[in-house]
């Protein structure tokens, strides 16, 4: 397929996408649906931070670790929207809606429109942690006097803006692993997902350091996109230098891409033997 | 139309063989597919280990990892409820055996009265097993005084929230795609206001206001009552609000679920959406 074809299908995905995952309701509902289920979780992480802070009356890092577990808990949103939704997409276009196999016997290839359907997610995540930055920071700067140590002139745009569209890569890549189990499987669509944000939440210092986590399970973490993406998205926001983490970030990104298309090509011509690509009955 | 005694008879048998074949169902599940029920125990323990590592790197009081335990084998009950009863006549129609139920002679209310005694039942194993796991990972404490008020209070939630499971069912009913949508926004929102991962009617951090809200919640009466008599070593006494709080829930709540389902169905009916799927 040429570039313009490639271009084309994932433009194609990214309309699917948008429109499989919005099209259930009014745009108002969807707007609300899309804003309050992601602010809902990073006041519940700042609220964790604040009784337990209180309880504990630490002082001295407060506003750094409020930093910290805040901007973990809102830059969590991309990985988790996007490896969900991307973990969902053989049930809904295998079983649900019946399509999968009019995908693949499209002259397209199916790697650009998983990537259409992850890039769709990280559109919607965007929207999503940008008002969970907006209004998480005036909640918790208005009714608990905890303010970031954020300074719109000192923030690192350009690294920021850079680290985005690597961790995305690096999360569509960790979708298409998953795709690929649920390719070969049935019913695992649901746990599946929700291991594997579980585990990026536990692994990834999200609201405390993997350092804290036993040896050799803090090592899982430190080799983890996720953990990059953060330690990236954290120091470009207080215009720390942040070459070394995005380094890392690039490296692992690489090594997930490489990793996704190694397992997707081994598990799709499993498949293609198993015949699981038009296999109807999930329930 | 008048009904004789052995009518009634006969419809109380039917409808109780109603809510055991049901019931039956989600016992069967859990080894039917095993995978299920182990996720069920391991995923909400990756959060809550999550938490407690947070409220460590805050050096918080260690009474907070037992809040969080018992919060985390707490929120067993509201996924169960969510994805298992309220969720659950959506599936039936997207399945294509919502229409077999509407055509038994059987009453709705003993298929969702079946659902919610199974999933209760196998989602208090579950409870126990993340509770279990979580005192076995982390050095947690606890300080149970008066079994029989938490006994009380543990069926009391228990019966509210399935009550709420079984209204949200009905209202479910009408849904399309959007079901699975709704019930995944009433996750993280629930969280939060029903304290999972902190107390929320015993902490000073909160106005009265949010707490009056979110005790409409069974699960935020219910989590403080347990955490009150398990970790704190309090007694009937001090949770005799919540007992109250519970048993007005539990009063309000079971009635609502009987007329909305009456009136969902009619809805339904009327708008040809009992048997429509994808829409």
């Amino acid at each position: 397929m040429d570039r313009e074809g490639v271009i084309r299908a994932v433009v194609q995905g990214v309309w699917l996408g948008w429109k499989v995952e919005s099209n259930w309701t009014n745009p108002f509902v969807f707007l609300t649906y899309l804003i309050a289920k992601p602010i809902a979780s990073v006041i519940l992480v700042g609220l964790v931070f604040v009784i337990g802070s209180t309880a504990s009356s630490i002082q001295g890092s407060r506003e750094d670790l409020f930093f910290y577990t805040f901007t973990g808990a809102v830059f969590f949103i991309y990985p988790a929207t996007i490896v969900i939704s991307l973990a969902y997409l053989v049930h809904e276009d295998r079983a649900k809606y019946e399509v999968l196999k009019h995908v693949y016997i499209t002259p397209s290839s199916i790697q650009t429109y998983i990537i259409g359907r992850g890039v769709a997610s990280a559109i919607n995540a965007s929207v999503s942690v940008a008002v969970s930055l907006l209004v998480g920071s005036i909640i918790f700067s208005n009714y608990f006097a905890l303010n970031l140590p954020i300074s719109a002139s000192s923030v690192d745009y350009l690294t920021l803006l850079s680290s985005i569209p690597l961790g995305v890569a690096a999360f569509i890549s960790l979708g298409m692993v998953l795709y690929s189990i649920n390719l070969v499987t049935f019913k695992l669509q649901y746990s599946l997902s929700e291991y594997t944000t579980g585990i990026l939440f536990l692994l990834s210092g999200v609201v405390f350091p993997p350092k804290m986590l036993p040896y050799p399970i803090s090592f899982i973490g430190e080799v983890l996109p996720t953990t990059h993406f953060l330690n990236v998205v954290r120091s470009s926001l207080l215009g720390y230098n942040a070459h070394e983490s995005m380094a890392y970030l690039l490296l692992s990104t690489i090594l997930t891409i490489a990793v996704a298309l190694i397992f997707m090509r081994r598990m799709e011509s499993i498949a293609r033997v198993k015949g699981t690509i038009d296999r109807k009955a999930e329930y | 139309m008048s009904r004789g005694r052995g009518n009634i008879k006969d419809d109380l048998i039917l409808n109780l063989k109603v809510v055991y074949a049901r019931a039956y169902v989600r016992l069967k599940g859990l080894l039917r597919e095993p995978h299920w029920s182990i996720a069920e125990v391991t995923i909400p323990l990756l959060s809550l280990c999550a938490y407690i590592y947070m409220y460590t790197m805050l050096d918080a009081p260690i009474e907070y990892m037992a809040f969080v335990i018992v919060g985390g084998a707490m929120l067993a009950f509201w996924s169960n409820v969510l994805w298992g009863v309220s969720a659950q006549l959506y599936w039936e129609k997207e399945t294509g055996m919502l229409q077999h139920y509407m055509l038994s002679p059987a009453s709705r209310l003993a298929v969702l009265l079946g659902m919610a005694a199974g999933g209760a039942l196998n989602t208090t194993l579950r409870s126990i097993s993340i509770l279990l796991v979580g005192t076995l990972l982390f050095p947690v404490e606890y300080n149970l005084l008066d079994i029989n008020a938490l006994l009380i209070v543990f069926l009391l939630t228990i019966t509210a929230l399935y009550g709420m499971g079984m209204l949200f069912a009905s209202l479910f009913l009408l849904y399309g795609r959007e079901a699975t949508h709704i019930a995944d926004l009433l996750q993280e929102p629930i969280y939060l206001f029903s304290g999972i991962y902190y107390p929320v009617l015993s902490s000073q951090i909160f106005s009265q206001a949010v707490k009056l809200v979110a005790s409409i919640i069974p699960l935020t009466f219910g989590i403080d009552a347990i955490r009150l008599l398990l970790i704190m070593g309090k007694g009937m006494e001090d949770v005799l609000l919540h007992i109250v709080g519970l048993s007005l829930l539990v009063a309000i709540l079971l009635p609502s679920s009987y007329i909305a389902l009456r009136k969902m169905e009619d809805v339904s009916k009327r708008h040809g959406r009992l048997t429509l799927r994808w829409q």
